[in-house]
């Protein structure tokens, strides 16, 4: 803002940055019957956008005014107040059903979730209990980084796999055709590998 | 064009007697919270009138607005704020009545955009000049001016009734709206603005 109060105050697109204040002066003082203050009155006269915005402001405010006075004739009206004790209790009784209601289905989501949750316990840990007689070394979702087999066990299923205490804990769920004799000492190993029906 | 909110809206009754009588709104709150139904009454009488006011500034169905004024104070009772006991009501009342404005506006988009609901037309021009009646033609332009109010954006269309139509200063305006008193003065000069153009009020902006 300029410290001449006369000139305009310009902002892009030609407009003065005080036309706000140009308008709000010229409603109040149609309002009040104040005068407009000497530096906005000034200002007004001497620039030509804040002069129509004063113009603008004379004409709108009154129908504004009129406005505001319908609506409170219309907002004042008694047939749909919500005014009287009677209303009141109203109001009271059903906001207290409303809430007896979500209560109510809050209890029913929460029964159904602790139910689904204990279905789902169930199934992780007694659903795995039931198979048979396992090494207690065979890992398992409790404690999955336990070894499969240890060093000795290692040794006896290089040398006879078939009957090494690994194979007989493992559950078969199917037979690979084993390459012949002859291959590779580690074309042995692999067999375990797919036929152990769990993750490891 | 700013007019009281207070006294006049209690009708039959001054603000300060109304304080003086029954309480504060922080009194009254308290009261509620102890189950005092009477203090419930107390409050929707002192604000109903404001509350409407409000809603049927910023919506048209008069239908609706008796539906969303009951939907303010049901929420309410639900769920009643905390004041300090300098602080009044109003403001939380209004901003709820803006926040069910606004949420069945956008619903209301939808439907429109799906062509469920008519989209609301402009009212025919005003034709006749020369009407003897003035108070008709200044009753018409006032309908006039209302509906523009209602095609006004939303964030200028708040602005325009809590300032013009309610009288509510620049800073209570913003804590309803939750903005700041420069945004507030902004938006109300170009919804003026927009309003005045859309009503062929005064020329266009002169060039020196």
């Amino acid at each position: 803002m300029t410290t001449d109060p006369n000139k305009k105050d310009t902002r892009k697109g030609g407009s003065c940055r005080r036309e706000a204040e140009s308008w709000e002066a010229v409603a109040t003082a149609a309002r009040t019957g104040e005068p407009i203050d000497e530096s906005t009155a000034g200002h007004i006269e001497q620039c030509a956008s804040c002069r129509g915005v004063a113009d603008q402001a004379k004409r709108l405010d009154p129908l504004m005014s009129a406005l505001s006075d319908q609506i409170r004739a219309d907002a004042s009206r008694p047939e749909s107040s919500l005014r009287g004790e009677r209303t009141a209790e109203l109001l009271v009784r059903l906001v207290t059903y409303e809430e007896w209601r979500r209560t109510a289905r809050r209890a029913c989501a929460a029964s159904v979730g602790i139910a689904a949750s204990l279905v789902l316990l169930y199934a992780v840990t007694v659903g795995f209990a039931d198979r048979e007689d396992l090494s207690s070394r065979r890992p398992s979702l409790v404690n999955p980084a336990a070894s499969l087999v240890d060093d000795v066990d290692k040794a006896r299923m290089r040398e006879d796999p078939l009957n090494s205490a690994v194979a007989s804990a493992i559950p078969v769920h199917g037979w690979v055709d084993l390459p012949s004799r002859g291959t590779s000492a580690d074309s042995s190993m692999w067999w375990v590998v797919l036929s152990y029906g769990g993750s490891r | 064009m700013q007019t009281e909110t207070d006294s006049t809206d209690l009708v039959g009754r001054s603000g300060t007697d109304v304080e003086e009588t029954f309480g504060t709104d922080h009194d009254l709150l308290r009261r509620f919270a102890h189950g005092d139904r009477e203090a419930l009454s107390e409050i929707i009488s002192r604000h109903e009138v404001a509350v409407r006011r409000v809603l049927i500034g910023l919506w048209e169905d008069r239908h609706e607005v008796d539906d969303f004024c009951q939907e303010v104070f049901l929420r309410f009772i639900e769920r009643p704020p905390v004041l300090s006991p300098t602080q009044e009501l109003g403001p939380w009342l209004y901003r709820t009545a803006l926040n069910l404005v606004r949420d069945r506006a956008r619903r209301r988009r939808v439907r429109q955009w799906f062509r469920l609901v008519e989209r609301p037309g402009r009212r025919r021009e005003f034709e006749s000049e020369t009407s003897a009646d003035v108070k008709a033609q200044e009753r018409e332009h006032v309908v006039r001016l209302h509906d523009e109010i209602r095609r006004l954006r939303p964030a200028w269309r708040e602005v325009v009734v809590l300032r013009d139509l309610m009288g509510l200063p620049p800073d209570e305006t913003a804590g309803v709206l939750g903005t700041t008193t420069k945004a507030v003065t902004d938006r109300l000069h170009r919804a003026r603005r927009e309003l005045a153009r859309q009503l062929d009020l005064g020329s266009e902006r002169e060039s020196e």
